[in-house]
This record gives structure tokens, sequence and C-alpha cells, in this order.
């Protein structure tokens, strides 16, 4: 029915000329002939020109903790496209909440990746925000036709698309990730040969603090320390980076513990 | 003899619209210029199944084929540590890490050369996709979803049942959950 419409609207529009040629030469009746015979080819070209299409996208985000001294906020898009569809961009930005951001692209036949990353940053703890476009690209209109409908300022135009590789309407997908630091205090318990040993303070609930934890000093031990371990979160599961663990001396006493999230 | 004159010129200009165009300069411009909409694209809309609403709708074969194409083909050690990273978050063991890698690269292996090969189709005839060409292009689809299927069915050989188990939730609680899936 809407590629009824549609084809009706058609020839409203940019066919009008070549209809109304026809009218001085032609019968009515012969003209409803061609009309509906047009109608039939073009049916038939649409049927035959529309692709089967199946597309899947996908964003996710994570922190990569390969390297304990430089860990990066990652954001990924993928778009696995079946082989009825042509090829496919994919465009992935990550945002951080001070405004950092980064964004790739890339495009393929049957599949598409794109990976983008931020360093850590400890004054940047917050939201991150993973976007990512999915834009099919094509060898033709979905319904056969080359002519597209275009919204602007609450009106419908009609007309040819100069760039018909962007056949479909792009999709989207988005992530909203966090990354915090867990700052969590302990007092001294014990010392051996090589470490010392701390016991986390009453009242302290952070997301990432073991309750005890062993720092190799070779001097005295300190009588409280500081733990800071950096976390991720997506989708309401966090993920606590040991890696990444700082500690800190605490020679004013143990403050109370804290979660560093803007 | 007019309206079959007209027909022709008709068909001709309609064939004339598939071909012609260059891909690659359309490839740069296309996620820049402005949103298009076609009536036909609204109703496609409808037939998206977003994962965050309804998980359980998102075949398995999906997730996994998606979560495959994420994992698999790591060329630089920068990249492979980070899928790594990824991995390990899911709670795996490093020997597990290895063999979901294993499993996601042989994905990679046995679907290229299908995927090149639809893109040799597609590409070799300019979108236009006569009877013939889709029966092609469905039965490398038909490979395809048999590779994936048998890689998933494959899980519990390669990994530890403890691997396993974090997969699954993995794929049900995180990858399903972020999926958005067009249905043909």
């Amino acid at each position: 029915m809407l590629l009824k419409l549609k084809l009706t609207r058609i020839l409203e529009a940019p066919m009008a000329k070549t209809i109304s040629t026809c009218k001085l030469t032609i019968s009515h009746r012969t003209r409803s002939r061609m009309f509906l015979r047009f109608l039939g080819l073009i049916t038939l070209l649409a049927v035959l020109s529309m692709p089967a299409f199946s597309q899947t996208d996908y964003s996710d985000s994570w922190l990569d903790d390969s390297n304990p001294d430089s860990l990066y906020v990652v954001g990924a898009g993928v778009t696995d496209n079946d082989y009825s569809a042509d090829a496919i961009a994919v465009e992935t930005t990550l945002t951080s909440p001070n405004g950092r951001t980064v964004t790739g692209e890339a495009d393929d036949y049957g599949s598409a990746r794109v990976e983008v990353a931020l360093p850590w940053d400890w004054d940047d703890l917050g939201d991150y925000y993973v976007h990512t476009i999915h834009q099919p690209l094509c060898w033709g209109n979905w319904d056969g036709s080359m002519i597209y409908e275009v919204r602007s300022g609450g009106h419908y135009y009609w007309h040819w698309n100069p760039d018909y590789f962007r056949c479909i309407e792009r999709r989207e997908t988005s992530l909203l990730s966090k990354a915090g630091a867990s700052r969590a205090s302990y007092d001294f318990t014990s010392q051996n040969f090589c470490c010392c040993t701390y016991h986390i303070i009453p009242n302290c609930h952070v997301r990432c603090g073991p309750p005890e934890v062993s720092r190799g000093q070779v001097s005295a031990c300190a009588a409280h320390i500081v733990r800071v371990e950096p976390w991720f979160e997506v989708y309401g599961r966090t993920v606590c980076v040991s890696s990444g663990v700082l500690f800190r001396d605490a020679d004013a006493g143990a403050p109370p513990c804290t979660e560093e999230q803007y | 003899m007019k309206s079959i004159l007209i027909f022709l010129i008709v068909s001709v200009g309609l064939a004339a619209m598939f071909v012609g165009r260059d891909l690659n300069m359309a490839r740069s411009k296309a996620l820049t210029a402005p949103t298009v909409v076609t009536s036909f694209q609204t109703q496609q809309q409808n037939t998206i199944i977003d994962g965050a609403t309804h998980p359980e709708l998102i075949p398995d074969r999906t997730a996994y084929s998606v979560l495959f194409r994420l994992i698999a083909n790591r060329r630089t050690p920068e990249e492979r540590s980070r899928i790594r990273a990824y991995i390990r978050q899911i709670g795996f063991t490093d020997v597990d890490v290895d063999a979901l890698i294993a499993l996601a690269n042989e994905f990679h292996e046995r679907v290229s050369p299908l995927d090149a090969e639809a893109k040799q189709i597609k590409s070799g005839n300019r979108g236009i996709a006569t009877p013939e060409l889709r029966t092609q292009l469905l039965q490398l689809q038909r490979q395809k979803e048999a590779i994936v299927d048998h890689l998933v069915v494959s899980l519990p050989d390669r990994l530890s049942p403890d691997g396993v188990n974090q997969l699954r939730q993995h794929v049900t609680g995180r990858v399903k959950r972020r999926l958005k899936y067009q249905l043909n």
C-alpha cells in the first residue's frame, strides 16, 4: 500500500512532464493502459531490486587495562550485515565527561568494526558516552526508485537523490558507561620482611576496596594509607581495575572513604 | 507501437538509475550528508528489534556473530591486548581468553571468503540483484550461519565450564541488550 501511494506521488511530481506530453498525442484509454503498464513495470523492478535486508548494530565500551601505566577507555561499534545487504559504514564517537572526544570510521561489505579510545584521566571521571552511526551504503533505493522524500520546515519535498548510496536511513546505537575511582583508607595492622599489611577502616563503603591489602615497602610502614582504584561500569556491572591501583601515605590520619565520580 | 516505445524508454531510464555511480565517492559523503527518509524506510524501521527492551527476541546466532566480529582479526599488538582486556573483564581466565580469541579467529578465517565472494557478487553487479544472484547470496548466508552455529555448539569443547557459563551470561546480559537487530 505504501509502495502504491509512493508510486502515485512519484508520478505526480517528476514524471508529470512526461505524462502531460503524452496527453497531446494519445487517447485517454491508451494513456490509462500505459499508466497501468508503467505501474506494473515499476512494481516489478522494485520487487526485483529490493534486497532482503538484515542488519545487526552494536556498540560497546570497556576499560583497556593491558598497560597499568596507560589505561584507556575504549568505545567500539560493529555492524554485521547479511549478504543481501550492500556495504556498511560505521562511525563511532567516544565522549568524556569533560568533553574530550575521539571519532573513528570504517566501512566494508559483510561487516564493519571501528574502535576508538581515550586515555584515562583521573580528572575526567563520570559518564563516558559511546555513539555509533550505522549507515548502509547501497546500489539503489529500497523500492527501486531514485526519488526521496525530504522533511524540511514541516513540509515534505520529493527530489532526485544526488547521493543515492545513502538509500536507507542510518541507525544509531549508543551506550553510557561510567568511569570512577574508589578512594579507600586503611589502618596499619602488621609488617613482615617485605610488606606492610593494612585493614580497611570501618564504614568504608566503596565499589573497589578489599578488606585487607599489602603494600611492598622497604622502609617503615605508614600508619595509614589511601588506596585509589579505578573502576569502570558498563550496563550496571562494575569492573574494578586492580592493575591501576595507586597507594598514598596518609600522614594526617585516615580520611573518610569516597567514591570519585562526577 | 507507441506504448511499447515509451515502455522501452522508461525501462532504459530506470535501468540507468542503478548504474553509473561510484561507490567510493559516496562513502566519504555518506555519514555527513543530511538524513533523508522515505515512506518505505519508515516502514522498514518498524521491524527493528531493540535488544535493550527485548533481548529475548535476539537470536543467539546473531549475538555470537557480532561478538566474533568484535573479537576477531586483530592485527596489531595494541589491538590484540585491547580485546584481551575486554574478554578478561567478562571474568575469563587467560586460558579461556586465548580459547575465545582462537574461536573468533576461526570464525573470521572461515567467514572471510564468504564475505569476499558476496562482495564480489554485489559490486560486480552494481546492486542489481537478479533471482540467480539472490540465490547465490542466500546460499552464502546459509553457509555463514552454519559456521556460527557450529562454533557456538563447539563452545563446551573449547572453553572451560566456567568460561562457557560466563560467555553465555555475557552474551545474554550484555551483548544482546546492546544489539539492534533488523529482521528481513
